[in-house]
Order: C-alpha cells, then sequence, then structure tokens
C-alpha cells in the first residue's frame, strides 16, 4: 500500500481519525500546519471560497480563527477554537466550532493532531470527537451529493484500504 | 428511505470497527468459506467467528449458505461501496488538503537546503 495515501476510520461511535504519512521532519510539518501563512496555502476552503481570515496562535489558551467567503453566499462561514494542550511537534489539541453566516453554529469539535517522525518521515494522526453519533455522521457525510457524482470506487480499492 | 439508507449503513459501519471483522473479510474477498476455515487463521474459538460472521450478516457484508454440516459464507460488496460512498467527499476534501501539504513541505525543504547552502 501507498505508504502516503491517507487512512480514515471510526473506531468509536463520535470519532474519526485520520492518518497521513510526510516526506518531511516533524519540525517541518508541525511548522508548515501551524503557521498562518503556510495555513493558508493548505487549509483549503470549498470550491468557490476563498480565505480572509486565518489566524493560529498553537500554544495552550492560543486562539484558531478561520474566515471563507464566497461571492455567493455574503456572510462568511467561520471556524474559530482554542488550543488546549500543546506539546511542540509531538501533539496539539484544539477546540472547533463552524458557524455560518448568520451566526447559526453547525457543529464543534475537538482536534487533537499526533506527530511520529521516523527516518525523515512523519506520521500525523488526527483524531476528530465530535459532540454525538449524529454530528460525527453528519462530518462523514458532508459533500455527499458530489460524491455520488465521483462515481463508485473500485472494490478492490476498498480492499485494500481496509487491509 | 433516508432512515433506512442510515441504518444500514450504521451496521455497515458497526460490522467494520472490528479488526477480527475486517480479516474475515478481507479473507472472503479470495472466495468463498467455511466457518472453520474462517476462524483458525486468526486463532479464533469457532463461537468467536460465529458471533462475527452473524454481525457481519447483519450488515448483509456476508451471506451464509449450508451445505451438508458445513456453514459457507460468501462477501457481498454492495454495502462496502455504499459506505465507501458516503465518505468519499470528506476523504478528497481531507485528501485534497494533505497534497496541497505535500508541495508545501517540498517548498519548505528547498528554501532550508538554500539556506543552509548560503551559510
Amino acid at each position: 500500500m501507498n505508504p502516503q495515501g491517507l487512512q480514515i476510520s471510526t473506531p468509536t461511535e463520535t470519532t474519526i481519525v485520520l492518518t497521513r504519512t510526510f516526506n518531511a521532519t516533524r519540525v517541518l510539518v508541525w511548522a508548515a500546519m501551524l503557521t498562518p501563512d503556510k495555513m493558508r496555502r493548505w487549509m483549503l476552503p470549498p470550491p468557490g471560497w476563498t480565505t480572509t481570515v486565518c489566524e493560529c496562535e498553537p500554544l495552550v489558551g492560543g486562539a484558531l480563527r478561520l474566515v471563507w467567503k464566497s461571492a455567493e453566499a455574503d456572510p462568511a462561514m467561520t471556524l474559530y477554537g482554542v488550543f488546549t494542550e500543546a506539546v511542540p511537534h509531538e501533539r496539539i489539541v484544539h477546540t472547533e466550532t463552524m458557524v455560518l453566516g448568520s451566526g447559526q453554529p453547525i457543529g464543534s469539535l475537538v482536534e487533537r493532531h499526533e506527530f511520529v517522525e521516523k527516518g525523515g518521515v512523519t506520521t500525523m494522526r488526527i483524531t476528530q470527537t465530535y459532540s454525538s453519533k449524529e454530528s460525527r455522521d453528519g462530518a462523514l457525510a458532508s459533500g455527499m451529493d458530489q460524491g455520488m457524482e465521483a462515481g463508485y470506487q473500485q472494490l478492490d480499492k476498498v480492499l485494500a484500504e481496509l487491509a | 428511505m433516508v432512515a433506512d439508507r442510515s441504518a444500514t449503513l450504521d451496521r455497515v459501519f458497526h460490522a467494520l470497527a472490528h479488526p477480527a471483522r475486517r480479516a474475515i473479510i478481507r479473507q472472503l474477498s479470495r472466495g468463498e468459506r467455511n466457518l472453520s476455515e474462517l476462524a483458525s487463521p486468526l486463532s479464533m474459538t469457532f463461537p468467536a467467528a460465529t458471533k462475527h460472521v452473524r454481525v457481519l450478516e447483519r450488515a448483509q457484508l456476508v451471506r451464509r449458505r449450508v451445505a451438508g454440516r458445513q456453514h459457507l459464507c460468501r462477501l457481498r460488496a454492495a454495502p462496502l461501496k455504499d459506505a465507501m460512498l458516503w465518505t468519499e467527499q470528506f476523504r478528497r476534501n481531507w485528501e485534497a488538503r494533505f497534497e496541497a501539504l505535500d508541495s508545501l513541505l517540498e517548498e519548505m525543504k528547498s528554501e532550508e537546503r538554500a539556506r543552509s547552502r548560503r551559510r
């Protein structure tokens, strides 16, 4: 299996775990993920949206704030949170709430990132913990309509990913 | 209909959440097997294997037929495809982000190399 491949699993009813390897040291992965000007480059909004605010202070009590805007939907979409745990280059935990322009929160979760480096390759594990099974399932199903258009995956691929 | 579909998906995700059941699915992807053929490579007792197969049956991932004294199990792919489809866009979004992160990291590495050459 591709060592870089993204693995997604749902070990409990309220969690999603994403695992991905990067061909870089964990010091570099940490900087790329948590420095605001770098973060803008990868924390991509949905197609048609642009990032207008990107703030990230990876210390305990530090804030995380991202604002996205689109031409059609005027009030922006905001993601905000607070860092509750931070061990540089090892692990970081933050809360996260998504808010629509109307001020309506559409879900919150706790996201934990863990970084393990071996021979210059970093494995990052993200654990998202949702408040309920329903919101977890909702997050997994986001963009389901586009998913439909994308068509069915080959069963072989599905089985390979289960391996 | 939506509720039906969601209940089916719940059973599929629950069935896939256990490593022993994923191992059973992997074995069945190579063809039909009887219960003891499924149990022995996993060093599992016969009742334990039966229990896991029942969970897989409820999720409609496995169909069992009785041939003489044997219980033969066969994999059904359709619910797996549905489960994958359900999470496809979530996966794509994250994959797109991580691919962007890959290129960013390559850029940062060459900047680092350039800096150390200048020193």
